[in-house]
């Protein structure tokens, strides 16, 4: 965070700021009213990724991490188009932020012990083709599976104290190409001690200190122990036939056979069912502004809902509490039937933590 | 000023000769010669006999005050305080079309000022320069802003204003804190032996002014306020949809000025006291489908100048005490979702000027003062964005639940001592050598610098007049940018620094008057962000910012300009620059969704800085920039001003030219870094013509005015930025204002 912005400012000098956003608030009440929608699929796209587990906790035995489990990735690739498409899963073992397009700045920069197993975890990939799967719309991606050595958490520890508390991230690097088409996508998956205070001999190098279970010790930080993220799962989606919002809400099936019916340019509201657990509590440890001390703060995970669909509009193309009161979304058929005879809507769930999850309606839009 | 009131009937209204009761004893170009109204009392007061004497047709040029006064101001002569410094009367710039009448805009159409991105207006960006790296000073004091809501309409009633100067760059050692430009307006003594009023109407705003003698003393007062704000929220209720709760945008504005002055034998008492209040309110019921919100900006300031002038025979003596303070307050809550929010600061300051001028010989004159500065600030904050942890990406870009804690407040002095040498080492040769020592001082940053500066100004014939001037500015990293505060920035780092070199040639050319000037400025020290993370007292601290930013300008710079005279019916200018202007840092790389900014090159984006600097265009950089602005005086007391303005677009990156990729977590596309070189290209040129019509009426007691202005005449909306879809391979053009005609009325008592 900038002071500027601290102050609502976004100038150089007190006195634009007010102007501009006097200008921004007027002005662009029509912004970006000519270009496409994200939400709405017409070519190449990749909706979601799903890592299961989204958090891989590790813990220290004999002075050493713990070997993990394998880590599986999904990947949700809509193109309703339906040419031919290939595709190559890579794993990026760095914390890039810009899909493992900078890993060997990054692996020069790491001590020449990580080298090797920097090398090894980068070489697993999963190159294929595409087939079809439930929706006519969506392309089947065979799920990548990865090892994570105990040696990379080791890495993470050393490079970046673990992200400061919060955990590190390795990442699967998806492309995909169809014709001319090429798109990259990056979902991280966290790398996390389970008991962060059981590698406090190595977060002295950086300054800080988790408090143990036995007692504190002065200035350190009250990071509890860890349970891993879990993926939140999409269990239903209910409708309610009109765009009012006092409008009741009914089941809506979701198996691959059901055909949701709509009439031409009808409005309805789409809402998705979470299953227990979807929101989470959790501890993160933030930095204030004074001093840069750590401390932690008690969060609940709060799920955001992306809608997608392959014809139709949608009222807002994220619902969440924060933005839009509820997880509830309008959506308006198209006015005619689409040239493929249905049409797809997608709806992805993320909770902030890199747990995802999704559900397909297919809908069928039948003039009356 | 008053035209109708000043001009005293047989002298014509042109630039002032040598030979002039005045001038014949005063007067001297030091930092190029241009004289500027001080005004005193009827007096037999000579300016400093000893002071250097004008060269006719070198101060002619720039003469700002073509209007003769009352009879009982005097003028006295002021040397020109930079090398390329442009003054200009009130007269001469109260009817430029494309200004809302407001003398003060005029800035924005001289030579080396480039026009605001964005087209909010308001920013002083000068020869390549950040908006904060330049001084908006009036009598010599910062002022923390000039117009009301960035660019509107400034924030002091033209009346009390005598003159615009404009320095943009070179200038001399009087002047600090700044490493590009200066604009200073003076403010006017004023001139009422009997009671005067004014008050005029506008589309946005009423003001009214009133002076009058009280016993030996002049009292004035004047005061505006918009009204905005009494119908754009009916309109907005009218034009929303059934069932829709519309968002609510509430502007307002206002400012006051009260003065009361004396001047007595050969001295003269000021007390001008003025604030500004912008207030800005957004609001939003709460409905079946949105949460209520509601947000509520106000930066208000107020100053009150204490100022007391002598004018000795050979020894002037200017002194100020200004008081001030700068409220800031911005806040936003919603019931519904249980989030407040607020960020504030105050800032109080005192500061006290001398500004002595001594006459040492008949080519001598030494002149010299202080500038010191006494600030308390005190900022709080309670804000969701994200701090410096890292976070895992996800689609609420601001998580509206957290809520980020901050306070700071401090007390501290800045210190600055100035002198500078007028040697006029021969009739046609005059050397300005300055130097000024300051102590910069921002919270518990505080750096002792030395400025040295030199000016030289030749006549080597009659009209033709050489300049040349350079020395280094230094300042301290803004205030309000942060970089210097702890928790935002880094309180380790150096001044900025900028070495500055003008060279000029000033040409009369038979009625028309022409400036042809280029320059040269380096930048160093600037602060340039930086991901770095290192330990202090054994625990790990972001650097955030290093002082080795970089930047350089140059350019060239035309002046044409044939000033207003009496019997001459059209008058203006035309305004030429032509200008490069980069920025080296490790914020030179794009990345999607954060796409330089280009009001602070300095803020870090995050997440994708560069581990070395590259360099780049800065965001103000505009390659052309052609403003020819005019009047003419016609029959039956009316007159047609018009504005054309010509600017390269700023530079932008084009980010549907890089390569976009998804993160899955936060749900967005983003532009590779590095894959699309930052400000790689530009916005298209922009082109306005302005007009403005004026019709006067005048009676026994007073006089009307009546003025349409036609901005943007010929409808063609500028584009002012570009959006993006969301994966980054379309753009569309966001356009700013289209044909704007104000009609408005002023009545003067």
């Amino acid at each position: 965070m900038t002071f500027r912005e601290c102050l609502g400012l976004d100038g150089s000098d007190v006195g634009p700021v007010l102007g501009k956003l006097l200008v921004v608030l007027i002005a662009c009440s029509a912004c970006g009213d000519d270009l496409p929608s994200p939400t709405l699929v017409d070519d190449l796209r990749v909706l979601a990724v799903k890592a299961d587990p989204p958090e891989v906790m590790v813990d220290r035995v004999d002075g050493v991490a713990t070997e993990t489990g394998p880590v599986s990735f999904q990947a949700l690739v809509v193109d309703p188009r339906g040419p031919a498409m290939i595709y190559e899963w890579r794993f990026c073992p760095v914390e890039s932020n810009e899909t493992c397009g900078d890993f060997d700045q990054r692996r020069a920069a790491a001590s020449p012990e990580f080298r090797p197993v920097l090398d090894t975890a980068r070489a697993q990939k999963l190159p294929g083709q595409s087939q079809a799967i439930a929706s006519r719309s969506a392309r089947g991606v065979e799920p990548f599976t990865v090892q994570l050595p105990s040696s990379l958490f080791h890495y993470h520890l050393v490079s970046s104290g673990l992200g400061l508390g919060n955990g590190s991230w390795v990442s699967a690097v998806l492309e995909v190409a169809s014709g001319s088409e090429r798109l990259q996508v990056q979902k991280r998956v966290v790398l996390g001690a389970r008991d962060l205070s059981q590698w406090n001999p190595e977060l002295q190098s950086f300054g800080w200190q988790v408090c143990r279970p036995g007692g504190p010790v002065a200035g350190c930080v009250p990071l509890l122990p860890r349970t891993a993220n879990r993926n939140p799962v999409i269990t239903g989606v209910e409708i309610a036939r009109s765009d009012r919002p006092d409008a009741p809400f009914a089941p809506l099936a979701t198996d691959p056979q059901s055909v949701l019916t709509l009439g031409p340019g009808e409005v309805v509201r789409l809402r998705p069912v979470l299953g227990p657990g979807a929101e989470e509590r959790f501890q993160i440890v933030e930095s204030t502004l004074h001093q840069s001390d750590l401390v932690v703060v008690e969060r609940k995970e709060e799920v955001v809902i992306s809608w997608f669909s392959t014809a139709g509009k949608f009222g807002a193309p994220r619902t969440t509490p924060q933005l839009t009161k509820t997880l509830d979304n309008t959506f308006t058929a198209p006015a005619a039937a689409p040239e493929a005879g249905r049409l797809s809507v997608f709806v992805v769930a993320r909770d902030q933590r890199g747990g995802v999850d999704w559900t397909t309606v297919e809908v069928e839009v039948v003039r009356p | 000023m008053d035209h109708r009131r000043t001009h005293r009937p047989g002298t014509p209204n042109r630039p002032r000769r040598a030979g002039c009761a005045l001038t014949a004893v005063a007067s001297l170009s030091i930092w190029g010669g241009a004289p500027s109204l001080a005004a005193a009392q009827s007096l037999p007061v000579a300016p400093p006999a000893a002071a250097p004497v004008a060269q006719a047709d070198a101060v002619s040029v720039w003469d700002a005050n073509e209007i003769e006064v009352v009879s009982v101001v005097q003028k006295v002569e002021r040397p020109r305080r930079s090398a390329g410094e442009v003054s200009l009367s009130r007269k001469e710039v109260s009817g430029v079309a494309g200004t809302f009448g407001d003398p003060v805009r005029v800035i924005e159409n001289l030579p080396g000022a480039s026009r605001a991105p964005g087209g909010a207006g308001g920013a002083l960006i000068i020869r390549g320069g950040n908006p904060a790296d330049s001084a908006v000073l009036l009598d010599g004091i910062p002022i923390p802003f000039l117009y009301h809501f960035g660019g509107l309409t400034s924030v002091v009633n033209s009346e009390f204003l005598s003159a615009v100067n404009y320095l943009p760059g070179g200038f001399g050692a009087q002047y600090g804190r700044a490493t590009a430009g200066v604009a200073e307006i003076e403010s006017a003594a004023l001139s009422c032996d009997q009671v005067r009023a004014s008050g005029s109407v506008d589309p946005l705003d009423a003001e009214a002014f009133v002076c009058l003698p009280v016993g030996r003393w002049r009292l004035a007062a004047a005061a505006r306020r918009s009204y905005l704000d009494a119908f754009l929220p009916a309109l907005l209720r009218a034009t929303a949809k059934d069932g829709e709760s519309p968002t609510i945008v509430t502007p307002a504005y206002s400012d006051y000025q009260l003065k009361a002055e004396r001047i007595w034998d050969r001295q003269r008492l000021e007390l001008f006291g003025f604030g500004v209040r912008d207030g800005l309110d957004v609001s939003r019921a709460s409905s079946a489908e949105e949460a209520d919100m509601s947000l509520a900006t106000t930066f208000a300031f107020h100053r009150l100048q204490l100022r007391h002038f002598y004018y000795g025979d050979r020894f002037t003596l200017e002194s100020a005490v200004v008081p001030g303070l700068l409220h800031a307050i911005t806040a936003d809550k919603s019931e519904d979702l249980s989030t407040t929010h607020n960020a504030r600061g105050d800032i109080y300051s005192v500061q006290w000027r001398e500004t002595a001028t001594i006459g040492l010989a008949r080519a001598l004159t030494l002149r010299g003062g202080l500038d010191h500065v006494l600030t308390h600030f005190e900022f709080a904050a309670l804000d969701p964005l994200g701090n410096l942890a890292r976070r895992y990406p996800t689609p609420l870009v601001m998580d509206a639940r957290t809520q980020s804690p901050w306070k700071q407040r401090s007390t501290f002095a800045e210190q600055a001592y100035w002198t500078e040498l007028v040697w006029k080492a021969t009739e046609d040769l005059t050397l300005t050598p300055g130097l000024r020592a300051a102590n910069l001082a921002i919270a518990t940053a505080e750096r002792f610098v030395l400025e040295p500066r030199l000016a030289a100004r030749w006549q080597p014939t009659a009209g033709t007049t050489l300049t040349a001037a350079g020395g280094v500015y230094r300042k301290l990293p803004d205030l309000f940018s942060g970089v210097l505060l702890e928790g935002f920035g880094q309180p380790n780092l150096d001044a900025e620094r900028a070495l500055q070199s003008v060279v000029g040639v000033e040409q009369r050319l038979g009625p028309f008057e022409s400036k042809l000037e280029s320059f040269y400025v380096r930048r160093d020290r600037l602060p340039s962000p930086t991901d770095e993370v290192e330990l202090r007292g054994g625990k790990a601290a972001p650097v955030l910012f290093r002082s080795d930013g970089r930047g350089r300008s140059y350019g060239l710079e035309l002046l044409l300009r044939l000033p207003a005279e009496e019997g001459r019916r059209f008058s203006g200018w035309v305004a030429y620059t032509l200008s490069r202007s980069y920025r080296t840092d490790r914020s030179g790389l794009a990345s999607g969704g954060t796409e330089f900014m280009a009001t602070d090159p300095t803020t870090p984006r995050k997440g994708n800085l560069a581990a070395q600097s590259y360099e780049a265009l800065s965001p103000y950089d505009q390659t052309h920039n052609v403003t020819a602005v005019g009047r003419w005086d016609l029959p039956w007391n009316t007159s047609l001003g018009f504005r054309f303005q010509l600017v390269t677009g700023n530079p932008t990156t084009p980010l549907h030219q890089g390569d976009a990729y998804y993160d899955a977590d936060s749900d967005r596309y983003e532009v590779r870094p590095g894959s699309v070189a930052s400000g790689s290209g530009r916005l298209p040129t922009f082109h306005r013509l302005d007009l403005r019509f004026d019709k006067h009426w005048q009676w026994k007691h007073w006089r009307l005015t009546a003025y349409l202005e036609l901005v943007n005449a010929y409808n063609r909306r500028p584009v002012e930025s570009f959006g993006y879809d969301y994966r980054y391979r379309t753009r569309t053009e966001l356009k700013g204002l289209p044909l704007l005609p104000l009609l408005g009325v002023k009545g003067e008592l």
